[in-house]
């Protein structure tokens, strides 16, 4: 079955758990969406799952509901967790559902966010029209505003029938609660639950450049572009563009690519993409034991990611710098409690008590500290919760930046001796790790992890500084792919010099755009995109407009269709500003 | 002149002072020309603080000073109640109702007469009769000679074995059941004290100078209070290497000559140590003829700081919680009074003899942080090491 069958038979099952006397308008809407996906799932063409479906990350859902209704609307609940396939998240999340307990949050959230819309605070600013009277339905303003911001949350002008179905249900909640706004914001409340939000729903059109072959619609080009761009909905703009045919040449696709790249929103995307790519995720299920490293706490776990993130903005977009040195640079960001990891001084002149302020800092030449391997983040993520890991940062290293896979141990290995950090006979890791590899069955695998993870042993495993392991000098000299290197400047300057590190970062990204794996007939695709790449001095905006201009991006070719039912839109979307 | 020459090098400390590594002080020191500027300095933030006890079985005649809710008895004896109306008071006190119970604390707290008026005896405490608790006799306490001399009064370190120690405060204080404790046992009121004050009073700095840290040779120590508060991390513990700012006020700014000796640090010319808290209890915290003896380590420092600390200073740090505090932390806030008038041994009043100060060595635990200046420098091309 189809993840698009699987989410609508999901959510099917979920509209009963939607609680209260509200589930009149939330749960018809939701069901009369989920019966038009289930009965387009009745097609005649298909295409694979991943192209069809995707669901709203966190970042994405709360990134459209500020840009939707402000930054004041506050967003409460949980959500899902994700899938992570081929090393992101985001193309995880085509093979994903919705749970009974992650429908009931989506549900609630939705609620919180129309109730606020629609508040006395908020309806005067959000809400563009008025009722003749507040205690009575008032179908041309339900209309309008839902109308309105129905487009911004589908990324696509509603349907008639949807339109339709949104304005009754506001206008039968209104005459059950005796106030329009409330009956509003039960509509929209709906909408907010509906898979055509929580969803990126693709469909597809004739390609008419390539005969015989399929291409995302306008809508759904928008929406690719704006989810790659800016981690978000299309803006008004882009559906107008989307609407007008102005995405369907490529001058009028470039002008959009130039405007959303130039725009401060860039940010977003990259944040997102390195904290999918970074597995940033596992911050939020990353525990260190407090006796061992008394300076880690939730405070300086979130700060040290974001840390990371400010340092690969901050050379890749502030200063439009080379990839490869966010693996060496000196310049970084500091708050007062990573200074504390740090050992270095920090001062911010703030009162006692306020949240961490951020500070630019650049660490001296001659410090054992430069770019991001070496930073709290990534040695502290990549450890035990009271001891580091040279293998689990050879491993992460290699996964994550080099793109290259590590299998797993096999389940039956013995590795008493390497948990045993008091043994006196091995004192160091490294001697541990050496006995522990005379086993055959895992020699293998810590030779491409070990010499890597080896360098970074001056960073314990909450990224504080160490020399000495059980009073044995820490030796931290590694190899990379034959280069032989020490310690973390030296790791990090191997990975600059590392080309993995570069067609990684191009096949993650064109991952990322894509929302799946590239397939082996883009193969050539992805090459020039990587040839782009280095003779632009691996900037990453450029090869992201490269991307985001490629009809690579928002095409299907033949050979992918399956025997997976293709989803078509219901009827035809309403042209921009159309009646 | 000498003023100014210590002006001088104060100004020269307080931009060093963060300077924790000795490749960044090396650095920072060339720029300068005098050949007795410090080429490393290494500061610190007190995570522990409070009055240095060492307790020892049979160190009380007769036994501890018995709890208030039995020395109260006394109390009431010495204003001249029956036993069968103090009796009844205090078991109105134990179980009564709220009116009449707040009727006998009433009369605890205004136990002093001025002639035959009740006053405050928190505020007048030489107003209430003496019920001489008891005080410390043994031999052994922690602190310095202070005067140089070796009396009947002095004591002996237990950890340096020099006699001669000065530490009346030790032994006035020593048979209350909450001020007993050894180096390593906190005492109880302290740990309250502390416990109260860490979180919102201005953090202690401490920064130790000197040409090189790990070798014995002449250093400067400087006392300063900081611009924040402690931090601290997830278990409860100070969190080292955060930085504080060093409060500009020149009040709570203190530099000695010392040195290290064998990785000990100490003072070599003693003056005052005045520091100023935010807090209910202690708001001052003054020494004179300040000694210090700390061992000094990766960890950080940890020892005893002692001299003579004003009686008024140190009473009112502890009966200013009145009644409250007499009943949870203290004793008999008079019979404290008495003790620590009796035990003063130092700055006496020229005229009257009468000892204004009472000698009394404090223990300190301090982790490594970095001092800056208050106005908010920006640091650039620092080692993390």
């Amino acid at each position: 079955m189809g993840t698009q069958l699987m989410a609508s038979k999901k959510l099917r099952q979920n509209v009963s758990h939607v609680p209260g006397g509200l589930c009149l308008v939330v749960c018809l809407s939701v069901a009369g969406s989920l019966l038009a996906l289930a009965n387009n799932a009745g097609g005649t063409r298909g295409l694979s799952e991943e192209t069809f479906t995707r669901r709203l990350t966190p970042e994405q859902y709360k990134t459209i509901i500020a840009d939707v209704f402000g930054r004041d609307i506050k967003i409460g609940g949980r959500f899902d967790p994700g899938a992570r396939v081929d090393g992101l998240l985001e193309v995880g999340a085509g093979q994903v559902s919705v749970s009974p307990a992650g429908m009931e949050q989506y549900d609630s959230m939705a609620r919180s966010i129309a109730d606020q819309v629609a508040d006395e605070r908020h309806r005067d600013i959000l809400i563009h029209c008025k009722p003749k009277s507040v205690r009575e339905p008032g179908n041309a303003c339900a209309q309008q505003f839902l109308g309105e911001v129905g487009q911004l949350l589908y990324r696509r002008p509603l349907t008639a029938a949807e339109l339709k179905l949104q304005v009754a249900a506001a206008n039968e909640a209104t005459n059950i609660e005796q106030d329009f706004y409330t009956g509003l914001a039960l509509s929209l409340a709906g909408m907010l639950s509906q898979p055509q939000f929580l969803f990126r729903q693709e469909t597809l059109e004739p390609d008419p450049t390539r005969s015989g072959e399929f291409r995302l619609d306008a809508y759904s080009r928008a929406s690719r572009l704006s989810f790659f761009l800016w981690n978000s909905g299309p803006d008004r703009k882009l559906l107008t563009a989307a609407a007008n045919g102005g995405l369907d040449t490529q001058n009028g696709l470039s002008r959009q690519v130039e405007r959303m790249a130039a725009s401060p929103r860039l940010e977003a995307s990259v944040r997102a993409f390195f904290s999918d790519m970074f597995q940033f995720n596992k911050f939020e299920s990353l525990i260190k034991d407090t006796e061992i490293y008394p300076k880690y706490s939730s405070r300086v776990a979130q700060d040290a990611r974001e840390q990371t993130l400010k340092t690969v903005v901050d050379v890749l977009l502030t200063r439009r710098g080379d990839y490869r040195d966010i693996f060496t640079t000196k310049k970084t960001f500091l708050t007062k409690a990573l200074a504390s990891v740090y050992q270095v001084p920090f001062s911010m002149p703030v009162p006692n008590g306020s949240p961490d302020a951020w500070r630019p800092y650049n660490f001296a030449p001659q410090d054992p500290r430069a770019g991001i391997l070496t930073q709290v983040a990534f040695v502290s993520l990549h450890s035990h919760p009271g001891r580091s890991s040279p293998t689990l940062r050879g491993k992460a290293l290699r996964e994550v930046m080099l793109c290259q896979k590590v299998p797993s141990p096999p389940g039956d290995v013995d590795f008493t001796l390497l948990q045993n950090t008091s043994n006196q006979e091995y004192k160091t890791v490294r001697a541990r790790l050496t006995a522990h590899s005379t086993q055959p069955v895992c020699a293998g695998c810590h030779k491409i992890t070990d010499p890597i993870g080896l360098a970074l042993e001056n960073f314990n495993g909450a990224g504080g500084w160490q020399t000495l392991e059980n009073g044995a000098k820490i030796d931290v000299s590694g190899a990379l792919d034959g280069v032989e290197l020490d310690g973390g400047t030296g790791l990090g300057q191997a990975v600059h010099d590392n080309s993995a590190a570069t067609s990684c970062l191009v096949n993650r990204l064109a991952a990322y755009a894509l929302g799946r794996t590239p397939k082996k007939r883009e193969a050539s695709w992805v090459g020039s995109l990587g040839q782009v790449f280095a003779d632009n001095g691996y900037i990453l905006p450029v090869l992201m407009q490269k991307i985001a201009n490629s009809p690579e991006l928002y095409r299907a070719a033949t050979s992918e269709l399956e025997d997976v039912t293709m989803m078509v839109a219901p009827e035809q979307p309403r042209k921009e500003g159309e009646k | 002149m000498f003023m100014q020459n210590e002006t001088n090098v104060q100004l020269k400390l307080l931009d060093l002072r963060w300077l924790r590594h000795p490749i960044l002080a090396v650095g920072a020191a060339a720029l300068m020309v005098s050949p007795a500027d410090a080429l490393e300095t290494r500061s610190y933030v007190v995570e522990w603080f409070s009055q240095s006890s060492y307790s020892q079985d049979g160190d009380c005649p007769g036994g501890i000073n018995p709890p208030t809710r039995i020395q109260y008895y006394e109390s009431f004896a010495l204003l001249g109640k029956d036993p069968d109306e103090v009796n009844e008071l205090m078991e109105i006190y134990a179980e009564g109702g709220e009116h009449a119970r707040a009727n006998v604390t009433n009369q605890m707290r205004m136990r002093g007469r001025i002639g035959e008026e009740p006053v405050n005896g928190f505020v007048h405490p030489w107003t209430v009769a003496d019920p001489e608790l008891t005080s410390v006799v043994g031999d052994y306490a922690f602190g310095f000679d202070l005067d140089g001399k070796v009396t009947e009064n002095s004591f002996i370190d237990p950890q340096t074995q020099e006699s001669g120690i000065d530490n009346q405060l030790f032994r006035a204080m020593g048979c209350i059941e909450q001020f007993r404790g050894t180096f390593d046992y906190r005492p109880t009121f302290w740990a309250f004290i502390w416990g109260s004050m860490k979180e919102t009073t201005p953090a202690w700095l401490i920064s130790v100078s000197g040409e090189d840290l790990n070798e014995d040779g002449p250093v400067t120590i400087t006392f300063d209070r900081a611009m924040e508060h402690l931090i601290f991390g997830p278990t409860g513990a100070v969190v080292p290497d955060m930085t504080y700012r060093a409060d500009p006020d020149p009040r709570s700014h203190h530099l000695f000559d010392g040195q290290i000796e064998g990785g000990v640090l100490s003072i070599t010319k003693s003056g005052e140590l005045r520091m100023i808290l935010d807090t209910l209890s202690f708001p001052e915290f003054a020494l004179s003829n300040t000694h210090l003896r700390m061992a000094i380590t990766a960890e950080g420092l940890n020892g005893i700081v002692g001299g003579y600390q004003p009686v008024w200073d140190y009473y009112f740090g502890i009966a200013n919680g009145g009644l409250a505090y007499e009943n949870m932390i203290i004793n008999d806030a008079a019979g404290i009074y008495y003790l620590l008038r009796q035990n003063a041994d130092g700055n006496p009043d020229p005229e009257t003899g009468e000892y204004a100060s009472i000698s009394s060595a404090y223990r300190i635990d301090a982790v490594p942080a970095f001092v800056v200046p208050p106005e908010n420098p920006v640091y650039h091309d620092v080692s993390s090491r």
